[in-house]
């Protein structure tokens, strides 16, 4: 999967007429590019991506306590409750003004966006996949 | 009644297709006109587009001294900006906002009249779907569009480049919905949707009809032949009997001599298999536009399509004869019959009034020959046979 280009993905993705699904397809290999991981334990925490849980067979969608990784819309507190140092924010705002998540995905003008920070995964250790470059800033 | 069938069904048949054709048409015109006023309204909102994009353009332009820098460095002059382009938004205008390219050739937001999560903060990347059209603007004078497929609740995308020096420094950015799209689309689709459906139950009742004719055909040719010989029967002989031209024909009748024997001696199923095997015989002596016709119990009848001179009809005949006659009717390995056959013709059936007339002349001649020692053939003639 992790092979897939995002961009590739995004495009012949979004053919789909359901949103929710090529949302759920998004989610899962932005987790997957991110963790080395068959089975991912997801937290969702964004009312706009609940309906891409039915379609994301490939994640396990858990409490944050469980999660391997977190999208989320509110950063608050997430460091007490979550395990997980990875959190994926769901707006541009909360990238802009948490430096703690490691990347962004969102909607924006009906088209879908994908920022991954480089100082954060160099913090985690995390190496994306050399299709997710143009993603990093 | 099965020539007023086939008629009546054909009849049918071609009504069914010329009504097809028709509502195929009617559906490609149907398409056509979708596309053309898709067209047209494509042509109506760019032109829209144009016209507004102009009238931005020349607000931005007086900012731009010193390659637009002020709008970059001045963070109240881009709200302020920013809430001009935000006076345009409507329905159908749904997102406008200007994109600059930044020195790794990524595009980023300048200014976005969107408001809430859709707005673009000033430097943030944008993503754009139609990477093509978005470097063409970039490198053209002039607008380009692309039509969204992909993007959410998005028609067209209207890029206005905007210049400094020569060079395209900023793009203004027009999202317009599918409002018009829509409206169109509610509007012609229940339309559209009937005529589909009408095709749909048109294409089944032509299927039910081809399957109708096809079963009809297939009933009609059961019914016209023999079961054990394969041989056409007296029903063909009854269907065809009217379009015969006689001048065009000559008529054989076949008998097997002492049938009955063959019956009482050996059984029924000898006498059917004996039947059978002539059967074969008789169809691999004649050609294929020639008819074949089991005319009674051991009584075998053959139309000679296309009249041949009278010496080459009595040859056939007699090749016929000596053919059946000439070796021993092998039924299984450990009985074979001796069969041989009588034949009368009648060489010249346009002799007489019908057809009926002409197959009782060659009777008559069969007759003749049964009575003159059977295993001979007997031909009409003018003279002394009268039909």
């Amino acid at each position: 999967m992790k092979i897939l280009l995002l961009t590739i993905l995004a495009i012949s993705s979004l053919l789909s007429s359901d949103i929710g699904q090529l949302k759920a397809q998004i989610l899962s290999t932005i987790a997957h590019a991110l963790i080395d991981k068959d089975s991912l334990n997801v937290c969702l925490d964004d009312k706009d991506l609940e309906s891409s849980k039915k379609y994301a067979k490939s994640l396990k969608f858990v409490s944050c306590n469980k999660a391997d990784i977190v999208f989320t819309s509110k950063v608050k507190d997430i460091n007490m409750k979550c395990k997980t140092g990875l959190v994926f924010a769901t707006s541009y705002y909360l990238y802009r003004h948490s430096p703690m998540v490691v990347g962004a995905f969102f909607w924006q003008k009906g088209r879908p966006n994908i920022i991954f920070r480089k100082k954060q995964l160099e913090k985690l250790g995390i190496k994306l996949p050399r299709e997710f470059s143009k993603y990093v800033e | 009644m099965f020539r007023f069938l086939f008629s009546k069904n054909l009849f049918f048949a071609f009504i069914a297709v010329v009504f097809a054709v028709m509502i195929a048409g009617l559906y490609f015109q149907f398409h056509r006109v979708i596309d053309k006023t898709n067209l047209e309204i494509n042509k109506i909102e760019l032109n829209r587009a144009k016209a507004l994009s102009e009238k931005i353009t020349t607000h931005i332009k007086t900012y731009k001294t010193e390659d637009f820098s002020q709008i970059f460095k001045n963070a109240n002059l881009r709200k302020k900006l920013s809430n001009f382009l935000s006076l345009y938004i409507t329905k159908e205008f749904k997102y406008i906002y200007i994109i600059y390219k930044d020195e790794k050739n990524e595009y980023r937001y300048l200014l976005d009249g969107s408001s809430g999560k859709d707005r673009g903060e000033f430097g943030q990347r944008f993503f754009p779907l139609l990477g093509k059209t978005w470097k063409q603007s970039f490198q053209s004078k002039h607008f380009v569009y692309g039509i969204q497929e992909k993007a959410d609740g998005l028609w067209v995308t209207f890029l206005q480049p905007i210049e400094f020096e020569g060079l395209t420094k900023l793009v203004l950015v027009l999202d317009i919905s599918t409002k018009e799209y829509d409206n169109l689309k509610r509007f012609l689709m229940p339309l559209y949707s009937f005529l589909r459906f009408f095709i749909s139950v048109l294409s089944i009742i032509i299927l039910l009809i081809i399957i109708q004719m096809y079963m009809f055909y297939k009933e009609r040719k059961r019914s016209t032949i023999d079961t054990l010989t394969r041989l056409y029967n007296r029903n063909y002989l009854k269907e065809i009997s009217g379009s015969i031209n006689l001048s065009k024909i000559a008529i054989i009748m076949l008998d097997i001599d002492h049938f009955k024997s063959v019956n009482d001696n050996y059984g029924h199923d000898v006498g059917d298999i004996v039947l059978s095997s002539i059967a074969k015989k008789i169809v691999n002596e004649t050609r294929l536009e020639d008819r074949v016709i089991r005319y009674g119990g051991e009584e075998f009848l053959i139309l000679l399509r296309w009249r041949r001179n009278r010496k080459e009809v009595m040859r056939i005949a007699e090749r016929i004869r000596k053919n059946i006659s000439k070796e021993n009717l092998r039924v299984d390995n450990d009985l074979s019959l001796q069969i041989t056959i009588s034949i009368g013709v009648n060489t010249d059936p346009d002799e007489c009034e019908s057809l009926e007339k002409a197959i009782k002349r060659a009777d008559k001649m069969l007759y003749l020959a049964k009575n003159s020692g059977r295993n001979r053939v007997e031909y009409s003639s003018s003279y002394s046979d009268a039909c």
